[in-house]
């Protein structure tokens, strides 16, 4: 129909328009030409000095049935038409009609009622839908003949209609006065008509409207055409074209490119910073010159993407991290006043947490004892938790869900304190009709869980693809397909090649193939998409006066050639395009770079009053001095990750309590034979104390069936070690887990002891239980990895004949030590008798124990010092597990950052 | 190409009979890929539609060469005479072909250059899912994502979750197996989080729940096959007095009067020559490890339960895929998978893709998986041969160096032996090597028949060596090694950076421009340690594929830092790093205070004036800098992207001033792309998991680098080819390898031809001594990757053109004084080749003289910009755009009664307009009356829920009824001249056009022009007046904006009228002129 048309050139429409006498309207094939047409005619009027004219009628497609409809409906058979579906009623009943003939055979019924939906709308549109159910010999051609069969006749029973049959539902009733009919309507975009939109164009014509066609600009362009090695340069250089073609004046610059919604958000940043290359974006306000045509899902939009978190968080336990998240929300009451102690608080709460967690749970957590206080998260969380309990359970219908899921926001102050910008308020106005849609399904669906309805609504606001109003600008980057029938001063299409154009067919999977290319639906074969990439390809070179196609080599790993269809278009430099090639903000500031270097390797002294700390601290000063004073002068330390379970540290800690226990009643070796084999019942109670005493800080983890099998481990881990012990001569457990205070170097330590044993042949022996790896080696050799032990046997006060590592590895079980002789502990021998490289440096134990003396006074020293070099004992393999790195900047002082060991030995000790 | 004879000239031309199906044996250099192209060409001139083709290519990368190679070859076809050389000649009229047969079909292949269906197999399988959505059971395709660790440990997770819920069909499984991994969670979660990775082995080997019965048959037959395998070996070695039948307890004692219980032969001495075979070394100790006919009540027990919990897992882990709408390959594998299962057959297959695939090129086979078998069977199930449809695949089983990618080597062998599903493969071998000097390929000919196997063997994945003929002629320089001594890093580093430098500086080949290019290849990246430094301070800049970790780099940690800082501030480090860093470079005095001053949060500090006051004076004003630049930052949060909140402040901090390289710019840029990937709604939803995606990130090559010195891995470097090759680090023993929550097998008896049998076994429990089953596949494995690490060699040795060379440091055996490789090192592999060179080039070698290691003593500098840097702002675009409005609009107001209200009005308005349309004409309150259908639908569509219809439906009547009774709504609708009704009119307002609508405008008897807006406002309780008047006062500025615009220069009368409430205001003004 369109071909046959008599054309009106552009110029002509908008005389017609601007004579203001009516009866002409435009109708385009899409929303955003309507738009383009729209703009390009008002500001024809503004420019001829008009200050105000009636509107011109321009309306895509879609909103010109729509008019038709709500004259119908004021009309006196209002009352017998079919009600029209909004989008989010059709996709319940399409998840309806897929789940009652497939089950939960699918991975996703949401996607699939999705495609659905849309083979329903290619269906109508051309005309295919009566054909389906005799063509259809695929599985998945008969699945969805089966799913529209149900929907078309649940939707029939109901009298119910949807945006893909509304044209059809209307069309017959076209001749009824009630519907009042345009003089003369001008058809724009519509190279690609579907059979339903001629039908219905078909039947106005026949009732007496006049068509015409909006007819492409004459003047021919000569297009050029380059290329990039990347697609990110190839972007930039067409932003910055873009950026001097309105410098120069231009009001109408064009972007196409092919993969925008893949790459909008980076299309976005290159645009903005070829716009304004030192922008800053929290500060900025000015309006850039540009648009992009795809908006994003409501979901990726700040406010909306966390109230649906909350909503989830009120229903079952999220990730850790999600709940953290929320705690850091701005869009919640108190967010701004509590900024800072919220952080303090979630830092403090990730040394508490599993690695999943509740609402209830989350607020037991952030009452708890000695941790930041955040009043008003604290009351509004409280508030929530009671909410849920009173008002978010139980099945209701979804205008029920949709006020409650409301209030519930409501009780946590959402959208928060600070003042919403536009975009914010804009995206809450948005949220507000998606609880509307939400209610809204009431009409097509039943009483639901708490679950269900929020899963609806993250879905609605997932189909929701959002963006923010901006002001008509001068260029604007749209996608391949909103590109048709808009014209410009200047155009550059992106991305052409030889993969993405023309492009892959992509035909729709549920339409049996044949009826698709016999009905010419564009892209379902090679063949027919070819034909038509080539008119569009066609179609762009009268587009503008200036037009430029480009593609990039690269992509990704492969390289890729320029597409056929513009091979023939003659390629040219860059340069030629009268680009000013710009550095960019990044290349000037390092082109100016002037880093000075200073030393500064020590931090101030350590107060007297301070001067004191744990073992821990000689561990870290040992092994690297910046560490211990990021650690303990700085109090640097890292964000937890709450993990599932126990960590090592909280597994060695019950150990620990286990073996206290333990000892604590059985005191002596004797006790232990007495005992013999039926320890169990003792080892059950000290299991249970241990995991009593430690439920607190791991809640989830020690509780129910975990804590049983914690309990097993506990009692299973202490059999085995108990069987070394039995090995030993006799003993008595002098003390366990005993506190003293140490100096060394000028620095308290508060040592805490793990056991010291009485030997039967006098003096006494040291241990210290390990669950991980233990090896004498970590007490030899300058600055000690280990120097706990040392500490200990030197400041006990006791004759220390041995001083041992109780390996709790279960398969592995042993002690590991040195003794003044052989045979004191299995397996622990003498300092001469120990072959190891570092151990004979060593004379004998007198001398041992001398120089770990040394070596201890030494690290208080450097310590109280303020010492804060950078120098890792074993270089890369100190730092793998050291949270500091990015601070003491280790990485800069490695060529390449390929680990060479140090030499480190007492340099740092004149 | 050169022109000496092809020695495979015959096998070349017959792998081009378009009616045939072939397994091509391929070895280095032979020009696997020409031949692809030829036989694909050869194919195109046969079919129908282009589509019919589908290759299949390992990467994208060479799915998009071997595409651009088709069409080359047709466009030089085109333009070009047909060249004199035989082989160009060929290709040529191929191309010919395919040309004639475009334009008889009028493919138009050169515009439509998709249409050669050259992908991946992860491509295909996408493509098969994507056509198929109910049969491959998606529903619709989802997204694919490459690295989808994420998923499988919250599927693992959950899993183990599962335990508290009493309920749970699994909780005894879950029980038993955290108990067998002594209640460690975190590890338990991540052996089930590393076997979802590898699902598609064990859950088609699982199926439903593991069966005693046929698994233990696979157990029992196990001696035999141990048996066969040492026979054979014995029998060549001479053993005497070898056990006849198979069973186990005797092969195990014979076994045992060779080898120790550790797998080493008992004493040379005693025996001798027998004692030298490492084939016959592993073949017994198999025998030894063989494990009982039948698993222990205990041994089942556990595997049961871990099978069964697996499955739980792989179903927990579909249900993570739905929720985040996303997928693994595996998945879209299996998916496939299940579609062509499903389908009826080949005419189905055919409808959903339109064309039927009669000829399948499958590249790179040796690294094929049992996943992409099962694909292929079903791909050309019911293939019958001479049906005009044929199978083609090539690869190099020596090359198959992918096992850690499930790749499967014996898949090769067998599909050599019999075909692959029903269709028949003609075995075809080339041998001519167009790459390497003849030096080098008569090297590799004579050393690698003493590295691989005699034989290949699918169990053990046995490759044997398969010899090539040299194309090239002989150079003088071809192979060499270079020995140290144990631990000598540093003297091998010195040697590869000498060789790296005589080779650049070499001269071109002959007949080449360039000279030639050199690559260091290694196993790891680890092997770089000494080397990389080394190069670095020689001044040789090379090109580093994928060997840094992003993460090493300053530029990235700063970044980091800064993304962390910026998204949470109580992450302590983040913030210290922040200041230390070099755009700060906060002295450690000044940190200290700042850390210890006051407030909690050394964001907090930041501000506090009593901290502040306590800084040196260069202190404060560095810190008041960082302050000013990032607190709009803070503010702000969750406004902007965050990759774009990092980067401006990273530029307003001018990092890029502090970065030494343009490649750090460039490795900035790709953290910060990954950033942009890795954020949603404004923020990272788990650093951590962040933080450790970096990690797996590589920093760019030096972009001042030439092509001409590369540094890789060697599987990175397969199917490349350089000048020089030099492998160093040949010494160096293997990593630990991560134990299996469960092992299989597959056993490939000789009738291997269906179903392969299947053994599993799970490790015993931490801490106990190994289960046997278990340990003896493990051990097989190890056999395999043992057999994988002489394939790396061979790839590693043919890479070269011209030159090789192979470094590494050999150990002294303290016994005997003799070289002795380190055991898992690639040297010992090679050992039985090269190990007399290199006992000779030790000899040679002076002791490693222990250098002091150097240390960078920088470690006390502090690297930052001075204190007066500064930069001028570039210009943003200049353009008469509109002012931001500055006017903050307040939270929306949203109430479910004021929508309610607005839908009411809404429809009123609607009514009015048709009734003023009518000017009154039949129009009486038993109309609206019998309007209420209409009306209630109406309020329905516009979404009033169901519960407030009839209230909102009465209000529209009473509000359309109320009007019609009323004298002035009356005259307000009732024929006036000029009337108009939704008048819309566009006006420049604020100097951009705004379309206004007016509900009604007319000229009423004394010719005075109106114009009324409607208004639906509701009020209860008194003071109506009032209300009315500030309802007037609401409305004035709109309304008046509407007279201006309607009647410029005139005098207008304006109402407001309110059908509700019976309420009316006019007033009048006289609207401004028009300046025209
Ligand atoms: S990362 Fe290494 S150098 Fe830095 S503080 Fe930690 S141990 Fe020291």
């Amino acid at each position: 129909m369109h071909a046959a048309l008599p054309p009106i050139d552009r110029a002509a429409l908008f005389d017609r328009l601007a004579a203001g006498e009516g009866g002409t309207t435009v109708v385009t094939s899409s929303r955003r030409l309507a738009q383009h047409l729209l703009a390009s005619h008002d500001a024809l009027q503004a420019a001829r000095g008009a200050r105000a004219w009636e509107s011109a009628d321009i309306l895509p497609w879609r909103a010109f049935v729509d008019r038709f409809t709500d004259d119908a409906r004021h009309s006196d058979f209002a009352a017998g038409l079919p009600m029209p579906l909004s989008t989010a009623q059709e996709q319940v009943l399409w998840e309806d009609c897929v789940r009652a003939s497939q089950g939960s055979a699918l991975m996703s019924v949401p996607a699939a009622a999705d495609a659905a939906l849309a083979a329903w709308s290619l269906a109508h549109a051309w005309r295919l839908a009566a054909g389906l159910a005799r063509s259809a010999m695929h599985d998945d051609a008969r699945a969805f003949v089966e799913w529209s069969l149900r929907y078309e006749r649940l939707t029939r029973e109901r009298n119910q209609t949807d945006r893909a049959r509304l044209p059809d539902v209307i069309a017959p009733l076209l001749g009824h006065e009630a519907l009042r009919k345009p003089v003369h309507v001008v058809l724009a975009g519509f190279e690609l008509m579907t059979p339903q939109q001629a039908e219905f164009f078909e039947r106005l014509r026949a009732l007496g409207v006049v068509f015409e066609s909006l007819a492409p600009r004459e003047t021919e362009a000569h297009p050029l055409r380059v290329s990039f090695a990347g697609e990110d340069e190839e972007l930039a250089a067409a932003a910055q074209w873009a950026r001097e073609r309105i410098e120069s004046g231009a009001t109408r610059v064009g972007i196409i490119i092919p993969a925008l919604a893949r790459s909008r958000r980076r299309v976005e940043r290159i645009f903005m910073r070829a716009m304004d290359p030192g922008r800053s974006v929290a500060t900025a306000r000015s309006i850039l010159p540009f648009n992009i045509s795809l908006g994003r899902p409501l979901t990726e939009w700040p406010a909306c993407h966390d109230a649906l978190a909350w909503l989830r968080l009120a229903g079952r336990d999220v990730t850790f991290e999600d709940a953290s998240g929320l705690v850091r929300s701005p869009f919640i009451a108190g967010a701004e006043g509590e900024h800072a102690v919220r952080a303090e608080l979630d830092a403090a709460v990730r040394r508490r947490a599993g690695a999943r967690i509740s609402l209830d749970a989350l607020v037991r957590l952030i009452d708890g004892e000695g941790l930041p206080r955040a009043p008003q998260l604290c009351e509004r969380l409280h508030r929530l938790a009671e909410f849920r309990r009173s008002d978010l359970f139980a099945r209701r219908g979804a205008a029920e869900w949709a006020r409650a899921l409301d209030a519930a926001l409501g009780v946590l102050g959402f959208p928060g304190e600070r003042t919403l910008d536009s975009v914010e308020h804009q995206v809450v106005a948005k949220w507000h009709d998606a609880l509307g849609e939400l209610a809204s399904l009431e009409r097509v669906c039943g009483r639901m869980g708490y679950g269900d309805a929020c899963e609806r609504l993250a879905r609605i606001c997932a189909r929701t693809l959002f963006q923010p109003e901006t002001p008509d600008v001068p260029v604007q980057v749209v996608g391949l397909l909103e590109a048709a029938g808009l014209e410009f001063d200047h155009l550059w299409v992106t991305g052409l090649t030889d993969e993405a154009w023309p492009m892959a067919p992509a035909p729709d999977p549920f339409i049996p193939l044949a009826l698709q290319r016999a009905a010419g639906i564009p892209h379902a074969d090679a063949e027919a998409g070819l034909a038509l990439d080539v008119r569009i390809t066609a179609s762009w070179g009268s587009a503008a006066s200036e037009v430029v196609f480009s593609h990039a080599r690269i992509n990704g790993e492969s390289e890729s050639d320029v597409s056929p269809l513009v091979a023939g278009v003659p390629e040219v430099d860059v340069a030629s395009l009268g680009l000013d090639p710009q550095p960019g903000y990044v290349a000037t500031l390092h082109a100016l770079g002037g880093v000075e270097c200073i030393a500064d390797r020590c931090g101030p002294p350590v107060d007297a009053a301070q001067r004191r700390g744990g073992t821990r601290l000689f561990r870290d000063q040992a092994a690297c001095p910046f560490r211990a004073f990021a650690r303990h002068r700085l109090r640097v330390q890292a964000l937890e990750r709450p993990q599932p379970g126990l960590d090592a540290a909280a597994r060695g800690t019950l150990l620990h309590e286990m073996m206290r226990n333990v000892w604590n009643s059985l005191e002596e070796k004797g006790r232990l034979e007495v005992a013999g084999a039926d320890l169990q019942p003792l080892l059950g109670t000290c299991a249970d104390e241990a995991i009593a005493s430690q439920r607190r800080r791991h809640h989830d983890a020690l509780s129910g069936r975990f804590a049983a099998l914690e309990r097993e481990r506990l009692v299973a881990t202490t059999l085995e070690w108990l069987a070394v012990e039995r090995a030993r001569p006799p003993f008595r457990v002098v003390a366990t887990e005993e506190k003293r205070e140490l100096e060394f170097g000028g620095i308290g330590v508060r040592v805490s002891l793990d056991r010291l044993d009485a030997l039967d042949g006098g003096g006494s022996a040291i241990i210290d239980y390990k669950s991980g790896a233990a090896a004498v080696s970590a007490w030899l050799g300058p600055r000690p990895d280990e120097p706990q032990l040392p500490m200990y046997a030197l400041g006990s006060g006791e004759d220390v004949r041995a001083v041992a590592f109780a390996r709790l590895k279960r398969g592995e079980m042993q002690f590991c030590g040195l003794a003044t002789a052989e045979g004191l502990l299995p397996k622990v021998r003498t300092i001469e008798s120990n072959k190891s490289r570092n151990a004979v440096d060593y004379r004998d134990w007198p001398d041992l124990v001398a120089r770990w003396r040394d070596e201890l006074e030494k690290l208080g020293r450097e310590f109280a010092r303020g010492e804060a070099w950078v120098r890792p004992k074993y270089g890369a393999q100190t730092c793998a597990q050291c949270e500091q790195q990015p601070f003491c900047r280790v990485a800069e002082k490695r060529p390449q950052s390929l680990d060479i060991v140090p030499a480190i030995g007492n340099a740092a000790d004149e | 190409m050169n022109d000496r004879a092809v020695a495979d000239a015959g096998e070349r031309e017959r792998a081009l009979d378009p009616r045939l199906s072939f397994i091509v044996q391929a070895p280095a250099g032979s020009g696997k890929t020409e031949l692809l192209i030829q036989r694909y060409l050869v194919l195109l001139a046969t079919v129908d539609k282009p589509e019919e083709i589908a290759a299949i290519t390992f990467t994208r990368k060479a799915a998009s060469e071997m595409r651009k190679r088709v069409f080359d070859a047709i466009a030089f076809a085109r333009a070009a005479p047909r060249p004199p050389a035989p082989h160009a000649a060929r290709t040529w009229d191929l191309a010919r072909a395919v040309i004639a047969r475009d334009a008889a079909k009028g493919w138009r292949l050169q515009e439509g250059r998709s249409r050669l269906r050259v992908q991946t197999i992860d491509a295909l399988c996408a493509s098969l899912a994507r056509q198929m959505p109910v049969l491959s059971t998606f529903g619709a395709q989802p997204r694919v994502v490459e690295d989808a660790r994420a998923l499988h440990a919250e599927a693992a997770r959950l899993t183990i979750a599962a335990l508290e819920d009493p309920g749970d069909p699994n909780a005894a499984d879950i029980e038993a197996f955290l108990r067998h991994v002594d209640n460690d969670a975190l590890e338990a979660e991540a052996l089930l989080a590393r076997m979802l990775e590898k699902r598609d082995q064990w859950l088609r080997a699982l199926g439903g729940a593991p069966d005693r019965a046929r698994l233990q048959a696979v157990l029992a037959a196990l001696p035999a096959e141990a048996a066969s395998r040492a026979r054979p070996l014995l029998a060549a070695a001479g053993a005497t007095g070898i056990p006849h039948g198979d069973d186990r307890a005797a092969w195990i004692a014979y076994a045992g009067t060779f080898l120790t219980a550790d797998g080493k032969w008992r004493s040379r001495g005693k025996l001798g020559a027998l004692a030298t075979s490492e084939p016959l070394r592993h073949a017994l100790r198999m025998v030894r490890l063989l494990p009982g006919p039948a698993y222990s009540d205990a041994q089942w027990e556990v595997l049961r339960a871990i099978a069964a919990l697996l499955i739980r897992a792989a179903a927990e882990l579909k249900l993570v895929f739905a929720r985040h709408g996303e997928v693994d390959f595996a998945e879209i594998s299996a998916g496939a998978i299940r579609a062509l299962q499903g389908e009826d057959g080949p005419t189905d297959l055919m409808l959903a893709l339109d064309y039927r695939i009669r000829h399948l090129l499958v590249d790179e086979f040796q690294d094929t998986s049992y996943t992409q078998l099962d694909l292929l069977q079903h791909l050309t199930a019911g293939w019958e041969p001479g049906d005009g449809r044929t199978l083609f695949v090539v690869g190099d089983p020596m090359q198959s160096i992918y096992r850690f990618r499930q790749a499967e080597v014996a898949l090769f062998l067998a599909a050599q032996r019999h075909g692959i599903g029903g269709v028949e493969l003609e075995p075809l071998r080339l041998a001519a090597n167009f790459r390497s000097q003849a030096g080098i390929v008569d090297w590799v000919n004579e050393a690698f028949p003493r590295v691989m196997p005699a034989a290949d063997d699918l169990a053990t994945g046995s490759v044997r060596y398969s010899p090539s003929s040299a194309m090239h002629p002989s150079l003088p320089a071809s192979v060499h090694v270079h020995a140290f001594h144990e631990d000598d890093k540093a003297g091998e580093a010195e040697r590869v950076v000498d060789l790296a430098r005589q080779a650049l500086a070499g001269p071109a080949p002959e007949g080449e421009n360039d000279p030639a290019n050199v690559a260091i290849l290694v196993r790891n990246r680890t092997h770089l340690e000494a080397i990389v430094p080394r190069l670095a301070e020689a001044g040789l800049r090379f090109r580093a594929i994928e060997i840094e970790p992003l993460g090493h780099r300053p530029v990235v940690q700063d970044l980091l830092a800064l993304t962390r800082a910026l998204t949470h501030l109580a992450d302590r480090t983040a913030w210290m790093s922040v200041l230390r860093a070099p755009w700060c470079g906060l002295r450690l005095d000044d940190l200290h205070r700042l850390a210890t001053g006051g407030p909690a949060t050394p964001w907090q500090a930041m501000g506090d004036a009593a901290v502040l006051a306590s800084l040196s004076g260069d202190g404060r004003a560095r810190v008041e800098r960082m302050r000013a630049i990032l607190e709009p930052l803070i503010g702000e949060r969750r406004r902007y992207a965050l990759r774009d909140g990092v980067e401006s402040a990273w530029l307003a901090l001018a990092g890029p001033a502090c970065v030494e390289e343009d490649t750090d710019l460039a490795d900035a840029r790709v953290y910060l792309d990954f950033l942009e990937d890795s954020e949603r709604a404004g923020t990272l939803e788990d650093i951590h998991a962040f933080e450790e995606g970096v990690a797996a990130l590589f920093a760019l090559p030096d972009v001042h680098a030439s092509e001409r010195l590369q540094v890789m891995t060697i599987h990175r470097a397969k199917g490349l080819e350089f000048g020089t090759v030099i492998v160093p680090g040949l010494g160096a023993g293997t990593a630990r390898d991560d134990r299996d929550l469960l092992l299989w097998m597959q056993s490939f008896g000789p009738e291997a031809h269906g179903e392969p049998a299947l053994l599993m076994a799970a490790p015993g429990p931490t801490g106990a001594a190994g289960d046997e089953a278990y340990e003896y596949i493990r051990a097989l494995d190890k056999e395999k990757a043992q057999h994988e690490c002489e394939r790396l060699l061979y790839v590693a040795a043919t890479r070269a053109k011209s030159e090789l060379h192979l470094l590494g440091c050999v150990g002294i055996e303290p016994g005997s004084g003799a070289p002795r490789p380190a055991r898992g090192s690639l040297l010992h592999t090679l050992w039985p080749a090269v190990g007399g060179q290199f006992a000779g080039a030790l000899a040679r070698t002076p002791p490693a003289v222990p250098t002091a290691a150097q240390s960078r003593n920088e470690s006390d500098i502090l690297r930052r910009l001075p204190a007066s840097f500064a930069i001028a702002a570039l210009p943003a675009v200049a353009w008469g755009g509109p002012k931001p409005r500055a006017d903050e609009p307040a939270v929306p107001e949203f109430s479910w009664v004021g929508e309610t209200a607005r839908r009411v009005g809404t429809v009123v308005h609607g009514w009015l307009q048709r009734i003023a349309d009518d000017a009154l004409q039949g129009w009486t309150a038993a109309r609206v009356r019998s309007l209420g259908t209409a009306i209630r639908n109406q309020l329905a569509a516009q979404g009033v829920a169901i519960a407030e219809i009839d209230v909102a439906a009465e209000r529209v009547q009473r509000a359309l009824t109320a009007t019609l009774e009323d004298p002035r709504g009356r005259w307000l609708l009732g024929p006036h001249p000029r009337a108009r009704n939704e008048y819309r009119i566009t006006a420049i307002v604020d100097g951009a056009p705004r379309m206004l609508v007016v509900d009604r405008h007319f000229v009423d008897a004394e010719g005075r022009a109106w114009i009324v807006d409607y208004k639906t406002s509701m009020h209860e309780g008194g003071e109506l007046e009032s209300f009315l008047d500030r309802e007037q006062s609401r409305y004035r500025e709109q309304i008046e904006r509407y007279a201006h615009a309607v009647l410029p220069g005139q005098n207008a009368r304006l109402g407001l009228y309110f059908p509700l409430l019976r309420g009316w205001r006019e007033w009048e003004i006289t609207t401004e002129e028009f300046d025209t």
